[in-house]
């Protein structure tokens, strides 16, 4: 299988002489390509400086990136906004629409700053708009919007690029139940469907099933790896049990 | 920690963000310090026939600078007290109650405005020589300035300052008092809705500015008053619902366009644009209005200098003027300039007409067409077209010092008998020796004028250092009869160009500050949407906008901001000094031009700074 981000002993430390505290502490990770991956850990254990690092918006202390075996720490740092803008595709927690934009106008937004053809532009931007239930709102502009439409107009404009990777950080964590399993719905579609790769960081154990893959991290290390081998239900309980025997209250993960 | 303690600590911090706002007081203070000065400068007081111009324009420019100065002040400190509502909010929070919290605010607006107050007085001081040096070279006065602090000045605009700052201090003492703690926590949270658009308005504005633009061209058939007053307020009315609806209407045209907005950044500056118009009509009207005053005022005195040097011109073509056809009278004019020293450089002799009923002369045109080449007159050849083959018609030529002319004048009788007016000019010929309007006709109706009116012969002198005339003039008018009409260069004197010189420089000096005052409002309205940009770069940032592709929107959203109401602001002022000019039968395109360029560049200044701030704000 294609190998479309790799990392090596991927480090983050904090702090200055004296008191370093290890955000990362040696992470050695390959995510392949169509992987819905997930990224779980109680709070502090460094999942949301991984994802920043991994999305080239923060750089790590030591270790190396690879973006399909290319090396991206060498990059400058406008070579490596383009690169983002390309390869990366993001949906955050708080939606991060820009609110003074059309729906469309928020999904066109990556292609319309690398200068694509308007015409293709305008084609992607419609047949996203129909795969994410977006059609009839395109006109609209964020505040008209429910957080689960919100939240899938940000999926549409995460993949609008065909990114190498989507990182999603807690997409789930602003919406109620139905909207949140709307949208996991979204991603396991969009990640059937475009084979997109998708790297999810959650604390909520109901999303996580809904990966094919679950790294446990726990003070900046991987800590376990759980495989998604029978039902998404079957795997919820496995989820439950392990973050249980970890010795989080399982109050804080529900 | 007392509140008056952390008041320090807040005002130290927050000095940075109040740079801006403590230049432009500092300006504003030693400025007005200046025009105050002049009033009570004892070499210009010593000046007698001064002293009223000096006076009045020196009260005019102060009482332009408090007004300016109430503006602004408010306008500055609601921005400043938007800035920081959160932070009052979180005051409140701890349970700091309302009034000394709004003491705390208050009293740092407080010093801030006696720390400007201090520092323009002192430079204000330091810099009243040069500005006083100045106003005396402006107005050609010869005199010396030495330094000098008027202890009246510094009292006048220390108690002016005062009243105003404890004004300011007291609304801003009001104005959080009044506040909710809810409102404070969410001043910057609020979601901003796109604006509706009004087509009727819109398209309505146009025609208003049309017509208020129709009414100023045509003053004449609504009488200058009236239009004056008509053109203004629908100007305003107009400009406000330019800015109000039609903008909106355009940019959301632009918005649709996708093949335009998904061009590069300006999918991020348009779409900004389009929402902020709502908050930002008044201020872009405002200044439009703003830029449209400082133009054309400035045009105007700088017009009024131009009309000046060039009405010289006309006063006084020649150094010395007389008229006598006495050969013996002559020779002894000739006789005292020969011993005078001084270089003849043009003798001339012509004659005229005098018709003393209608108050004019009549000229032929031969000797019309050899006055003006003599003269070697600019741009003769236009009007001596007009004089070839005038037969019954003659030409008028303004009396010399006219300033403006409001009539357009169609015959002209001169006897019994009624001429046609070919053209009317403004041209170099006698000057003030000869104080009338001037006819020129054909030889051959000269001939026939000349039975009934009384020949007079006119003599001109150009010397080679006209400057110089003082004692030549009291010389000659010994010799010379009352009715000779003698008129010299000397004689033309200075005071009406002096009056000139000072309102001019005055003019110049209101135009900066106003130029300085539209660009603070500017810029403190730019800079208070960069605090509600600052999280749409923050996003833009993590989905990959380079630093270069963020220069470049801000540099396109803020230019926009800028330029829109330069450029109409621009227009109005074209036609109001288009009238102007028409008014003066003079070209006024050079200072125009040369107005507007100024403007430009102090303006273009502002928004380099604006923009650097914005950046800074939006990225760091």
């Amino acid at each position: 299988m294609e190998v479309v981000l790799e990392t090596r002993s991927l480090r983050k430390e904090y702090g200055s002489k004296g008191v370093i505290f290890s955000a990362i502490d040696g992470i050695d990770l390959k995510v392949y390509k169509g992987e819905f991956l997930g990224i779980m850990g109680p709070s502090g254990a460094g999942k949301t400086t991984l994802l920043n690092i991994l999305s080239t918006i923060d750089r790590p202390t030591s270790g190396n990136i690879y973006y399909e075996g290319k090396d991206i720490l060498n990059m400058k740092n406008r070579q490596l906004s383009i690169f983002r803008r390309k390869n990366i595709g993001f949906i955050f927690q708080d939606f991060n629409l820009l609110d003074n934009m059309s729906v469309e106008d928020n999904i066109a937004l990556p292609l319309a700053l690398s200068n694509e053809k308007v015409k293709e532009i305008k084609e992607k931007v419609e047949k996203l708009s129909v795969f994410f239930g977006l059609k009839d709102h395109l006109k609209k502009y964020p505040y008209q919007l429910s957080g689960g439409q919100k939240q899938r107009v940000a999926a549409a404009r995460a993949i609008i690029t065909s990114p190498s990777i989507v990182f999603a950080d807690e997409p789930t964590g602003a919406l109620d139940s139905k909207s949140a399993q709307e949208l996991l719905l979204c991603l396991m579609k969009m990640n059937q469907e475009f084979n997109t790769t998708i790297m999810m960081v959650t604390h909520d154990a109901f999303a996580a099933s809904y990966c094919k893959r679950i790294l446990y991290l726990k003070d900046g290390r991987i800590h376990a790896r759980l495989d998604k081998d029978s039902t998404r239900k079957e795997f919820f309980r496995r989820i439950i049990d392990f973050v249980g025997s970890m010795g989080g209250g399982v109050g804080e993960l529900l | 920690m007392n509140s008056f303690k952390l008041t320090i600590i807040n005002f130290k911090r927050n000095i940075k963000t109040y740079g801006m706002y403590l230049m432009a007081m500092i300006f504003s203070v030693a400025t007005y310090y200046n025009f105050v000065s002049m009033r009570y400068n004892p070499q210009f007081l010593k000046t007698k026939d001064l002293t009223i111009y000096v006076q009045s324009s020196s009260l005019t420019a102060s009482l332009l600078m408090i007004l300016f100065l109430v503006f602004f002040i408010i306008y500055s400190s609601n921005f400043f007290l938007n800035q920081r509502k959160k932070e009052i909010g979180v005051y409140a929070f701890m349970g700091i109650d309302n009034y000394k919290i709004a003491f705390m605010f208050a009293t740092e607006g407080l010093l801030l405005g006696i720390l400007s107050l201090v520092i323009g007085l002192l430079l204000g001081t330091l810099f009243s020589k040069l500005f006083l040096m100045l106003l005396a070279k402006a107005a050609l006065l010869n005199m010396r300035i030495d330094f000098f602090i008027p202890k009246k000045a510094i009292v006048e605009t220390v108690v002016v300052y005062s009243a105003i700052l404890f004004v300011s201090f007291l609304k801003g003492y009001i104005d959080i008092i009044r506040t909710n703690l809810i409102d404070l926590m969410n001043t910057l949270k609020k979601a901003e809705e796109l604006p509706k658009i009004n087509y009727l308005k819109g398209f309505a504005s146009l025609i208003i500015i049309g017509l208020a633009y129709y009414i100023a061209v045509n003053y004449g058939t609504f009488g200058f008053g009236k239009a004056l007053l008509w053109t203004v307020i629908l100007v305003i009315i107009g400009t406000y619902w330019l800015f109000g609806s039609l903008l909106s209407v355009i940019i959301r045209k632009l918005i649709k366009k996708k093949r335009f907005l998904y061009k590069g950044t300006n999918i991020i500056s348009f779409s900004n644009i389009a929402f902020r118009i709502k908050d930002n009509y008044r201020t872009f009207a405002a200044v439009a209005v703003l830029i449209t005053t400082c133009i054309t005022s400035f045009g105007t005195v700088s017009s009024l200098r131009y009309f000046v040097d060039e009405n010289h011109k006309i006063e006084v073509p020649y150094t010395i003027t007389y008229i006598s056809s006495k050969q013996e009278e002559i020779e002894r004019v000739e006789e005292i300039i020969e011993n005078s020293g001084h270089k003849v450089e043009l003798r001339q002799q012509a004659n005229f007409l005098l018709v003393p009923e209608s108050k004019l002369v009549v000229v032929k045109a031969s000797t019309f067409q050899k006055l003006l080449s003599d003269l070697n007159v600019e741009d003769r050849e236009k009007i001596l077209s007009k004089i070839d083959k005038l037969e019954d018609q003659v030409v008028y030529i303004e009396r010399p010092g006219l300033l403006l002319s409001m009539l357009e004048k169609k015959d002209i009788k001169v006897g019994d008998k009624s001429y046609k007016i070919k053209a009317q000019a403004k041209v170099p010929l006698f000057g003030n020796g000869v104080p009338f309007p001037c006819l020129i006709v054909s030889d051959g109706e000269y001939q026939s004028l000349k039975i009934k009116f009384e020949e007079k012969q006119f003599n001109g002198i150009i010397l080679d250092n006209p400057e110089d005339t003082k004692d030549l003039t009291f010389k000659l008018a010994e010799i010379l009869p009352v009715d000779s009409g003698l008129y010299t260069y000397f004689m033309a004197g200075a005071s009406f160009y002096d009056l000139v010189g000072i309102v001019y420089f005055l003019g110049s000096f209101l135009f900066l500050v106003f130029v300085f005052a539209t660009g603070s409002i500017i810029y403190f309205k730019i800079l208070s949407e960069s605090f509600k940009d600052k999280g749409k770069y923050e996003i833009l940032k993590k989905l990959g906008t380079t630093d270069i592709e963020i220069n470049e929107s801000v540099s396109k959203q803020v230019g926009l901001f800028f330029l829109m109401p330069l450029i109409v602001g621009i227009v109005h002022s074209i036609v109001a000094i288009s009238v102007l000019s028409d008014l003066m039968k003079y070209s006024l395109i050079k200072p125009t031009i040369i107005s507007i360029c100024i403007f430009i560049i102090v303006y273009g200044i502002f928004y380099g700074f604006t923009r650097r701030k914005y950046i800074n704000v939006v990225i760091g």
